[in-house]
């Protein structure tokens, strides 16, 4: 068995990180679904169609939210590497929170009562997986 | 059902599995020593080392072109919180393939996590 290097303290470098990927999220999801729009997904060959149709200015959008989201996946695995799975994962739920309100703002997306709920026991959910001591099988 | 919520499913499915070719991968990496090389080196020699860790990513890039299907089929609010029924079949794939252990704390969260997923379902 390897050594696990526990990090009690969150180095403020890795907060902030972990802050910076919630809002790339967010961006790009945001981007991502402004860019596509309600697409007709009547058929694949159609809805790729769609993606590379640039002249529809919408889609630029949607291209630049996919670059921010492939970039964050990275970003996400170099946090990962640094710290415990169970520091990052409650912190990186914050985007859950984000979402809707960015939905809100710049959608115009109404959110029931019930939803918001939803949220609520998602948020509280990802908090107890994450508070779960693993173990780790060696290779 | 509708349609929405199908797409997310299978998006999430792909995604999972690709989630488990990358963690199986990096139960392998953490074997090895780093050598101080930067890590976007050391990622890209192990691509091509461990084929887990491209299918992986293969498998994810499927997973997101029905993602993009199940956003653009849906509202935002709606279609992200869905995605995190992603954690529940993280636990049963993580339990299956990787041996993790499913304890009480990570069966509250789940518990949890799926009452939230069934109310923003029937949220329209």
């Amino acid at each position: 068995m390897e050594k696990i290097t526990k990090i009690k303290q969150l180095p403020l470098k890795i907060f902030l990180l972990i802050v910076i990927s919630d809002l790339l999220d967010t961006n790009a999801q945001l981007l991502i679904k402004k860019g596509l729009g309600l697409t007709d997904l009547s058929s694949i060959t159609s809805f790729f169609q769609h993606l590379i149709n640039f002249a529809n200015p919408d889609i630029f959008l949607f291209w630049i939210g996919l670059m921010i989201y492939l970039f964050n996946f990275f970003l996400w695995m170099n946090i990962l590497s640094k710290t415990d799975l169970s520091v990052a994962l409650p912190l990186a739920s914050f985007s859950y929170i984000l979402i809707p309100i960015a939905a809100i703002l710049f959608l115009h997306e109404f959110v029931p009562p019930t939803r918001w709920l939803g949220l609520v026991f998602i948020v509280l959910g990802i908090y107890f997986v994450s508070q779960s001591k693993y173990s780790r099988v060696s290779p | 059902m509708n349609k929405t919520l199908i797409l997310v499913l299978v998006a999430e499915c792909w995604m999972t599995i690709g989630q488990i070719c990358l963690k199986k991968s990096a139960n392998r990496l953490n074997g090895e020593r780093t050598d101080g090389k930067p890590w976007i080196i050391r990622l890209l020699g192990s691509i091509l080392r461990y084929p887990t860790l491209w299918i992986g990513g293969a498998v994810m890039l499927v997973g997101l072109l029905f993602w993009f299907a199940a956003l653009a089929s849906g509202e935002l609010s709606f279609v992200y919180l869905l995605g995190s029924i992603q954690y529940i079949f993280a636990l049963f794939a993580a339990h299956f393939f990787l041996h993790e252990k499913i304890n009480t704390p990570k069966l509250i969260g789940t518990l949890l996590i799926t009452l939230g997923i069934i109310l923003t379902a029937v949220s329209k």
